[in-house]
């Protein structure tokens, strides 16, 4: 019952990866007008405050960013057992006509995506709302769609797939973790 | 610094002198207890502090002593009455603070309490600031004011201990009457922690005492009188002393009078806890037996009873071993047909 | 996975400082929530609550109902009087009966000291204490100390000290058992009358006056001095415990720094704390009204949790 794990995407990828990526959004949203960028605590925050540095180095401008923790959103929080810490949610803006866009670091059953839209709507009616994720690893649940990917990988579900960034973790990278043999 | 002459020299309309700085006080009977000094001799006073004491000879002093010819007098430390009753306000008929201040000089008394059973009761600032002053106008004794533990003297609700304490007031008491209340004498004594002053109570049980006129024994029983046991104050007495345990209070026994009283004091006191009594004169000195005959001047109108034989030296075998701190009190002026 | 409280909130006495901050640390994110122009999340959808007041009492029951509410409960209030109890009922079948209509949680304020446990120890539902007699209030304690934590940063080696009533009061307990165990230094100031005999066996220390504890303390708790005291024969009068204990300007003003006032309300002006003192620029007392609604989130949301063998269950792929 080995742990194997496999850097997928090195430091370096990710870098190129997340340039790529904010290309996208610019050319999604035909600019940054209105734009902003919502990380999803704990990694999406990282991941979506460089995407906004990208952006601002680009396009000359200041893109609005924000986190998202949706903890208390959960659908399943009366079966997860003991509660789980709740991160901080920073959306000073009342986001009435805004383009928001999601960032997360791994998609994959759809339910954290869920979750983050229901929080949104109380905090107003965004003209439109698109996700950006690192990596979509599929096993969806929901029927929710990423409009940005950063990489798609092939997994069983006993895989897990990590994301590291370099605030908490170090080092970016992005690593799958078989398990051998076992259950 | 002005030379000294026989008579000094004397200010015009004060009537004071204009004193040098060193005064001798010859040939006086010189007592002190808490020296167990007792000697004919001359005290030497120097800045209005006490120098020096030389036993009776033959010394003599230069001119820059002022020498009071002592011969016949005695000479002691001013004695403090914290027990008395100045009956004003209400009672200006039998006593004034003026009057009692000045009799209590005279007796060699410096400084008196003055208990708060006046007429309306002193329990409040205003009527202890009005004490203070008499005594102050009086010019005599120093008058302390005791304030009342409860308003009225009624053991109901506490009288305002902070304000009296800020006007003047040196205790409190109900004294006059028993804190029939233990929650009452426990709060009071909590109470008064906050402001350092003690708690006195007038020890006596009112269901055991009432109707009673004296000490219950064989004298009572013969004049067929109604008694009032040593209980009536023992109870009393342990019950103040355990309350000041607890609370941490200083608790101070006023007239003690019986044997079991003195006994209590004494074991509240081999434990530490902060219990204070005094006794009256009359105590120490009477039996019941100066009641026969139906004597109504031996009969005291509200302060405890005189006792047996054996509790009279017992009293006095207490004030002499110095097991309980006494003082010589409880002056308090009757008139004749004082109803009781 | 963070460490259970357990069923019930009854009290802080039994709690570690590490539930104690667990409690102050999830806290920190409900405050948010009171900001927002839709103070509600989903989280305790479906859950009923009831709010058992046995007690009168506005600002706290209506701080729980704002708490419950903006986690979307269902919640039901049932008061004192016109109900049940007036009519005889006892405490058990009340928890009984409440029991039968499966009641997810129940909030119980109540005139007894030990209430609370009586009923946590009957019935299945979450209990919480919101007051039993003289004994506790423990989401009072830990609003207190948020608000401690929000002007200090730490409490540790902080001097706070509680001012008034401390024997009838089961905010100070609450306050002197969560404050000893974030490593604050503890005192408490008031007329010997009403503090509780065995007061220095609590490991506080003890101040006779007022000024003494200015002269020492960081922050005042200040309690409501309650007319019944004065009626019960503690203190003679208010005016006396306000010329001798109360917290005026005049007395701040000499104080060697600026120090916290905290009050728990409902506030007795000129009895215990002055207008101007009340109002004034060191009073933190509305905050601790803001802080209570985000403490009171923080221990309904950390007592719905299940037990702590469900999340093994839910560990095995990563639920995205």
């Amino acid at each position: 019952m080995a742990d194997k794990p496999t850097t997928v995407l090195d430091a370096r990828a990710v870098a190129r990866t997340l340039r790529r990526m904010a290309d996208e959004i610019v050319e999604l949203f035909d600019g940054t007008e209105n734009l902003i960028l919502v990380g999803i605590q704990r990694r999406g925050v990282q991941l979506s405050d460089r995407l906004a540095d990208i952006l601002d180095e680009r396009e000359q401008v200041r893109v609005p960013r924000g986190s998202l923790d949706i903890t208390l959103y959960r659908d399943d929080l009366q079966t997860v057992g003991p509660r789980p810490v709740v991160g901080p949610t920073k959306l000073p803006w009342d986001l009435n006509g805004k383009r928001v866009v999601i960032v997360d670091d791994v998609l994959h059953t759809g339910r954290t995506v869920r979750a983050a839209l229901d929080e949104l709507a109380d905090f107003g009616r965004p003209a439109r709302i698109a996700l950006a994720v690192l990596v979509d690893r599929g096993g969806r649940e929901l029927p929710i769609h990423a409009d940005i990917v950063g990489k798609r990988i092939d997994v069983v579900a006993s895989d897990r797939v990590d994301v590291l960034v370099s605030d908490l973790d170090g080092v970016d990278s992005v690593v799958v973790v078989r398990r051998e043999g076992g259950t | 610094m002005a030379r000294d002459r026989e008579g000094g020299t004397r200010e015009q309309g004060t009537g004071k002198r204009n004193d040098p700085t060193r005064v001798v006080l010859r040939g006086g009977r010189v007592v002190d207890p808490s020296q167990r000094l007792d000697a004919t001799g001359d005290l030497v006073l120097s800045d209005g502090k006490v120098e020096n004491f030389w036993r009776a000879g033959d010394t003599t002093y230069g001119d820059d002593y002022r020498v009071v010819d002592c011969d016949g007098l005695v000479v002691s430390p001013g004695f403090i009455d914290v027990h008395c009753h100045l009956r004003e306000p209400g009672r200006e008929d039998v006593e004034t603070i003026a009057t009692g201040a000045r009799a209590a000089a005279v007796g060699g008394f410096t400084a008196v309490c003055a208990m708060p059973n006046t007429q309306p009761v002193t329990d409040n600032q205003a009527a202890v600031g009005f004490v203070l002053r008499q005594g102050q106008t009086a010019n005599a004794a120093r008058v302390h004011p005791i304030g009342a533990i409860s308003l009225g003297q009624e053991g109901k609700a506490l009288a305002e201990f902070g304000e009296m304490v800020g006007a003047g007031a040196v205790a409190v008491s109900d004294d006059g009457r028993p804190v029939a209340s233990a929650h009452l004498m426990r709060t009071a004594l909590e109470y008064a922690r906050t402001f350092g002053i003690p708690v006195a109570d007038h020890c006596e049980e009112p269901t055991l005492a009432a109707g009673g006129a004296m000490n219950e024994g064989i004298v009572s029983a013969r004049l067929g009188l109604k008694g009032i046991p040593s209980e009536a104050e023992e109870i009393m007495v342990i019950r103040d002393i355990l309350l000041a345990r607890r609370t941490g209070g200083h608790v101070h026994l006023c007239h003690m009078s019986t044997k079991g009283s003195v006994e209590l004091i004494r074991w509240g006191k081999e434990r530490g806890i902060r219990v204070t009594a005094e006794a009256c004169p009359h105590h120490l000195s009477l039996t019941e037996d100066v009641v026969n005959g139906y004597n109504t001047n031996a009969l005291c109108a509200t302060g405890p009873s005189i006792s047996s034989r054996r509790t009279t030296r017992r009293t006095t075998t207490m004030r002499r071993s110095g097991s309980s701190r006494t003082r010589l009190t409880g002056s308090s002026a009757w008139r004749r047909r004082w109803p009781s | 996975m963070t460490a259970p409280l357990g069923k019930d909130l009854l009290a802080l006495e039994p709690l570690t400082p590490e539930q104690i901050r667990l409690i102050l640390d999830t806290a920190e994110p409900f405050k948010e929530i009171s900001e927002r122009a839709i103070k509600k999340v989903p989280t305790l959808r479906g859950s009923t609550i009831v709010n058992l007041f046995f007690e009168a009492s506005t600002r706290t029951r209506i701080s729980f109902e704002f708490a419950e509410k903006r986690l979307s409960a269902d919640t039901v209030n049932v008061g004192a009087s016109g109900s049940s109890v007036t009519k005889g009922e006892t405490l058990v079948d009340t928890a009984r009966n409440l029991e039968a209509m499966r009641i997810d949680m129940v909030v119980i304020r109540h005139s007894a000291s030990g209430a609370a446990q009586f009923l946590a120890e009957r019935i299945e539902s979450n209990v919480i204490n919101a007051g039993d007699g003289t004994h506790e209030h423990p989401t009072q304690g830990l609003l207190d100390l948020l608000t401690l934590r929000d002007h200090f940063g730490t409490l540790e080696g902080r001097r706070v000290c509680i001012c008034g009533d401390v024997l009838h009061s089961r905010v100070a307990r609450s306050n002197i058992w969560g404050l000893k165990k974030l490593g604050a230094q503890v005192g408490v100031c008031g007329p010997r009358s009403l503090l509780p005999n065995a007061v220095s066996e609590l490991g506080v220390e003890v101040f006779d006056r007022i000024e003494a504890a200015i002269e020492w303390a960081e922050a005042l708790n200040v309690l409501r001095l309650q007319l019944e005291r004065m009626q019960g024969g503690y203190i003679p009068s208010l005016r006396e415990y306000n010329r001798v204990f109360g917290v005026t300007r005049e007395r701040l003003e000499r104080a060697p720094r600026d120090i916290l006032i905290l009050h728990p309300g409902p506030m007795n002006r000129g009895v215990e704390i002055d207008s101007d003192v009340a109002d004034g620029p060191h009073s933190v007392i509305l905050e601790q009204v803001t802080n209570g609604v985000a403490v009171r989130m923080a221990v309904l949301y950390l007592l719905a949790g299940g037990p702590p063998e469900l999340a093994e269950a839910a560990k095995g792929g990563s639920d995205r």
